[in-house]
Order: structure tokens, then C-alpha cells, then sequence
């Protein structure tokens, strides 16, 4: 049998496909080849590989160099990926990863991206960093067909935690989005993070959350559809997606991608920095059995941050920050407190955390034991 | 109707110690399950639920013990063609199933299973009813395996024994796909009962117990009952509200959850 891919791979029905070619997308495309050039030939120019998530790359928290232009590839992957047990999407990512990677710079910082759409990819793509200004936040310069590249560079003048996402024009801009492309990217102050009283804060390690809301639809018989191609789960999932109840909320990309033996790991005494993105719809991290010391709920580092937290907010198409002491050992879950999103939907990610069990902060001063109903518990009514 | 056995292979067949196969009379097309003995003999066996020595956590003393009598247990996990014949006579409540003889219900609840024992035994006028944890242990023989504190109990430290049976469980589930398999794929182990330890929980009569443990470790000094819950069988022993059919979510917010929640009967004598 041709698949799609195969037909499209051989070039003939690249004209007349509706899932290649978008209307919105044309009249949205644009060049800067006329504008008033901008010479940075004596900055300096460094690279930084990407990690997938949780992880994040290497990085100083607070610089020790002049802005430079920092430098990132990306390769866009269209493949079909295990979302839950049952559940496979044919999924578009960024890296391969769902989210993409977290990138960091500095502000001040040139972010400069070459973003590499394969040949062997059915659809168009691009990328709109909401961290940059003008384009679409990129998204009219980087519009790319499988097979080509694009170099995007864009200055990060703001200092914070901000959404990207692919978003080729139309319909296919949700579409593109719940099937994984999105990513985060953090902009450090160039002196590093500060407290609510302007002292600098630093964390020991920082992980990556990326929650992801899909749509997958089922067939007749009530299990989750599978699909030849990328493009053959546009209609069924569409129908989906327009109900607005997702199927399955994740964190990195799979319900149970970072419990068991992806759990994340922390030992007691370490400030651990969580970025939460969410490109699509609100969510409301909530770290059971801890706390968000500071959190910049925004996202954005020139607001002081919010102290003590117990839940924060990610406004669908942003990306916040919340660092965090881990005073007890043990294992914490760091849920979605949309609880049925968190339980029933995949939203769950647990942090197991090494140390000394302190009696002081959390005692069980009774173990779970029979009492005496005749004369106990009479007291605890009004 | 008759069930077809060569997908359980030469091998299983001849190591059940016994089996027996009646057909029901027309138009039940109900086909009496092949079942298993478990005999009599020692073994061991440590008691379900929470246990502590004071107020800290333990493993309940293993005690070596003797049954008397043997017992018959389903060869088989129920399959999805009799539950649903079941569910078609009103006996069942509907749970998802394709209603097929290969593969084993499972989405079921501790109320459904027994629902189902229920409705077995009024139409075979045998008593039905689901193992009993213990008895369970005896069926899994070279099978069986548990989740323990071990050394660990003696750790002062709850951080670490709570991080050690996480770890511990975590390496266990993710030796094994979740997703739902044919009758027969784990084979049989040295009781001829097949499937047993495989990616189904079963359910147990089993209820919850809190228990109290002699300061040496030795014996079980007292243990109060929590019927409400009940003892789900697998790679590790699950306590599961007894309405709850599919506990993939976990019970709560840290555990490692069963993957399938099927079950097999006893057949009493």
C-alpha cells in the first residue's frame, strides 16, 4: 500500500495536498533582506547542544562574559510516539522530545536557531519565540518545507521563561501545537536570579516540565486510534481538539515519563529550580508535600517573585519558574492540582529526594490504630 | 464452543497437576473452566496489610504453615467471553470488553469479580468465591514474589525505606509491558497455573489488616481487619478499594499501581 508519505516523499502530490500547503500560511511569510543591516561581526559566538527534558543544558547562572551570539540547532521529527500504555500520536517535535528543549541565555543575549526540517517530514513548520519581538516571534522568517533549513536570530531583550511553538498559519497552528511542538526558552538576568528583596538567588539543579494537553481520538470500539501518518490523524483529531477535553495531560511527553524510574531526583538542602511550560491551555503546578519558595509565576525575572506558594498558575501559552528548598527527604509528587488531570489524565511527576528524615518539621505521633469508639473522638465536634 | 488449548502449548498441559473440563448444556454455551489443584503441604506465608513493631513499619513475620486439604483454583484468568455471558444474563455489571475467548477480563472491580462468583455458582450450583491471599500465594508457587522492606525496616530513617520500596517497585513494573495479552502468554508456572504473576493483578477475599508485630519481628501479636479494601495479587501485593476497576492512576499520588485488575476463582469441594 502507498502511504501518504510515500506518495508525498515521491513529490507528486506535494501541490495538491491540503495537509502540506496551508492558506493562512503564504501571506504570512516575509524576508528582512531590504532592511537596514546590522553588523555583529565582533560579537563573540558560542554554541550550546540541547538536551532533551527534564534535563537542561549547561549553563551559568549568573555570566561571566559579554552577550554573545549564542548559537542552537534543532531538528523538527515527525514520528509516532507512546503517550500512554494504549495510546500512541503521531507526534511533531522539536528534537525529537516533547516539549522541545529548554534553551537558556542571557538577556542581552543573540539567541541565534538554524532550524532543520528533513526531507523525510510531510509538513511544513516554523517556529514563534514569544521571547523575541517582531515576525510572529519569528514564525513569518522561519516557515520551512521538508527538506529545508532556516537561520533565525532574534535579540533576548527580556529577561524571564517564555513559551516557543511551531505555528505555520491556519489550523495548523493548534494542530501543530498538541502534537508536541512546543519548547520553553529562559533568559537569565545577566547577574542572575534575585529574591523578593533583590539578593542573588542561585539553584542546584533545574529540571524542564513541559506539559502537553492531547486530543486522541478513538475508534468504534473505544480504543485509541492509530495512524499511518501524521496527516491522516488531522480530521479525527481535529474533532477532538475542538471539544476542548483533552485526552491525556503529560509531563515530557508520556503519562509516567517522569515517575518510576524517570523520576526526577534532588537531595535534601538543594534549591531546585522547576520551569513549567504550558503552549496551549492553563495549568496549575502544585508540589504535594512541598512548597514554591519563589516563584515568578509570569515567568519573567524583572518581577520580584511571589514567596510560599503552595499552587501556582501557567497561563496557557507561557512558561513560569518556581525554586524550591527541599527541607525533607522522601517522595514528593509535582502535579498539575487539576487533580483529574494530575490522576486521571497523566499530569504527575514525582521527585525522589535523598537525606535525613527531620522529626521536627513532620512527626507521626500516632500510627493508624483502632480507638475506642465508646470514648474517643466525642471532643472533636463543636 | 470448546475451548481451543493449543495455544497453551504441550509443555503447560502436561504440567498441570490435574484438569477438568465439563460442558454446560445448551444455550448457556457456559463451558466449565480447566482447573488447577493446589495441594496440601507446607509453606510460607507472611500475613497482608501494614504491620509495625511500635509505631514503626515492618514486614510481617513470615510463619511456616500447613494446609490440610487441597484446593481448586481456575487454570485461567476469567476470559471477556464468560464475563460476558455473564453481563448478558444480568449476573455482571458491564465493564469494557471485547467479549473475547482469548483474552482475560480485566477492568473489573473487587464487587465485579465477586459479582461473578456469585452468578458461577448459582448457575453451576458449585460455590465459587475468589482466593484468599494466602491461597493465592500457595497458586503462584515458583511465581510468587513480594515487595519487602527487608534490612531496610531497621533503617531508622522513613525517608529511606519509603525511597527503597519506591525504587523497588518502580524496577519491577517496568519489567514487563502493561498492555493486555492473550490467555496463555506468561505460561504456566510449576502448579500448571497459567498467566499468574504476569501483568494482572488479581483480586483477592483478602481485606486490609493493620497489624501489630512482637518486638523481636517474630510473630503477629494482633491485626484489625479493613474490609473496604482488599488485597489485589501481582508482582506486588496492591490494596484496592473494592469498587475501583481500573487502578492504572495509582491509589494515591506516589505509588506504583497495578497495571490490570482480572481475577480467578476457587472452587470450594
Amino acid at each position: 500500500m502507498v502511504t501518504r508519505r510515500d506518495a508525498l516523499l515521491g513529490g507528486a502530490l506535494i501541490a495538491a495536498s491540503p495537509y502540506v500547503i496551508t492558506k493562512a500560511a503564504a501571506s504570512e511569510v516575509m524576508n528582512t533582506s531590504d532592511a537596514a543591516p546590522v553588523d555583529l561581526s565582533s560579537m563573540p559566538r558560542r554554541k550550546h547542544k540541547l538536551v532533551a527534558p527534564p534535563f537542561v543544558h549547561e549553563h551559568e547562572q549568573v555570566s561571566t562574559v559579554p552577550p554573545a551570539v549564542v548559537q542552537f540547532e534543532m531538528n523538527i521529527i515527525e514520528k509516532e510516539v507512546q503517550i500512554d500504555d494504549d495510546t500512541y500520536l503521531q507526534a511533531m517535535t522539536f528534537n525529537g522530545s516533547m516539549p522541545g528543549p529548554l534553551m537558556v541565555v542571557h538577556e542581552g543575549d543573540y539567541v541565534e536557531l538554524t532550524l532543520y526540517n528533513p526531507p523525510e517530514n510531510l509538513m511544513q513548520h516554523n517556529i514563534d519565540f514569544h521571547a523575541a519581538t517582531g515576525a510572529l516571534g519569528g514564525g513569518s522568517l522561519t516557515l520551512v518545507n521538508p527538506g529545508e533549513k532556516t537561520v533565525l536570530r532574534f535579540k533576548a531583550t527580556r529577561p524571564g521563561t517564555f513559551v516557543y511553538h511551531c505555528a505555520p498559519g491556519g489550523p495548523m497552528i493548534p494542530w501543530h501545537v498538541v502534537s508536541g511542538m512546543s519548547g520553553a526558552i529562559m533568559v537569565l538576568p545577566r547577574d542572575g536570579l534575585k529574591d523578593h528583596e533583590n539578593k542573588p538567588v542561585s539553584y542546584d539543579r533545574a529540571y524542564y516540565i513541559g506539559e502537553n494537553d492531547f486530543y486522541i481520538p478513538k475508534d468504534e470500539n473505544g480504543d485509541y486510534m492509530r495512524f499511518e501518518d501524521v496527516g491522516e490523524s488531522y480530521s479525527d483529531t481535529l474533532e477532538v481538539m475542538n471539544g476542548l477535553i483533552p485526552t491525556h495531560v503529560t509531563f515530557n511527553g508520556k503519562v509516567g515519563a517522569l515517575t518510576g524510574e524517570g523520576a526526577l531526583t534532588a537531595k535534601q538542602g538543594e534549591n531546585v529550580l522547576f520551569v513549567h511550560s504550558q503552549a496551549n491551555r492553563d495549568s496549575r503546578p502544585h508540589l504535594i508535600g512541598g512548597h514554591g519558595d519563589l516563584v515568578w509565576e509570569t515567568g519573567k525575572f524583572n518581577n520580584p517573585p511571589e514567596r510560599d506558594l503552595e499552587t501556582w498558575f501557567i497561563r496557557g501559552g507561557s512558561a513560569g519558574a518556581a525554586l524550591y528548598e527541599f527541607l525533607q527527604p522522601g517522595v514528593y509528587a509535582y502535579v498539575n492540582h487539576n487533580l483529574i488531570e494530575a490522576v486521571n489524565l497523566g499530569a504527575t511527576a514525582h521527585v525522589l529526594v535523598e537525606g535525613n528524615w527531620n522529626n521536627d518539621l513532620m512527626e507521626q505521633v500516632v500510627a493508624p490504630v483502632e480507638y475506642d469508639v465508646a470514648h474517643e473522638g466525642k471532643t472533636a465536634l463543636p | 464452543m470448546k475451548r481451543s488449548v493449543s495455544i497453551f502449548g504441550v509443555g503447560i498441559l502436561a504440567a498441570a497437576t490435574t484438569t477438568a473440563v465439563y460442558l454446560w448444556p445448551a444455550p448457556d454455551a457456559l463451558v466449565l473452566p480447566e482447573m488447577t489443584v493446589i495441594s496440601a503441604g507446607e509453606y510460607d506465608y507472611r500475613p497482608a496489610g501494614d504491620f509495625r513493631v511500635g509505631t514503626r513499619v515492618v514486614d510481617a513475620p513470615i510463619e511456616h504453615r500447613t494446609a490440610r486439604l487441597d484446593f481448586e483454583i481456575m487454570k485461567h484468568h476469567v476470559r471477556q467471553s464468560e464475563y460476558s455471558i455473564c453481563v448478558a444474563q444480568g449476573g455482571c455489571e458491564a465493564t469494557l470488553t471485547k467479549g473475547s475467548n482469548d483474552y482475560p477480563q480485566v477492568d473489573v472491580s473487587y464487587i465485579d469479580a465477586t459479582a461473578y462468583a456469585r452468578w458461577l455458582s448459582k448457575k453451576t450450583k458449585q460455590t465459587w468465591r475468589l482466593p484468599t491471599d494466602e491461597e493465592w500465594v500457595r497458586a503462584a508457587g515458583d511465581r510468587f514474589s513480594e515487595v519487602i522492606l527487608g534490612d531496610i525496616s531497621n533503617d531508622p530513617d522513613p525517608s529511606k525505606r519509603w525511597l527503597l520500596k519506591y525504587r523497588t517497585q518502580a524496577l519491577e513494573r517496568n519489567a514487563i509491558d502493561p498492555e493486555l495479552r492473550p490467555i496463555g502468554s506468561f505460561g504456566a508456572n510449576d502448579k500448571g497455573v497459567v498467566d499468574i504473576n504476569g501483568n494482572i493483578w488479581e483480586w483477592t477475599e483478602s481485606c486490609f489488616q493493620n497489624g501489630k508485630v512482637s518486638k523481636d519481628g517474630a510473630f503477629l501479636v494482633e491485626s484489625t481487619s479493613y474490609c473496604g479494601v482488599r488485597a489485589a495479587q501481582g508482582k506486588h501485593r496492591a490494596f484496592i478499594i473494592d469498587f475501583v476497576r481500573d487502578a492504572k492512576g495509582g491509589g494515591c499520588a506516589v505509588g506504583t499501581p497495578p497495571d490490570n485488575l482480572g481475577f480467578r476463582l476457587v472452587r470450594e469441594s
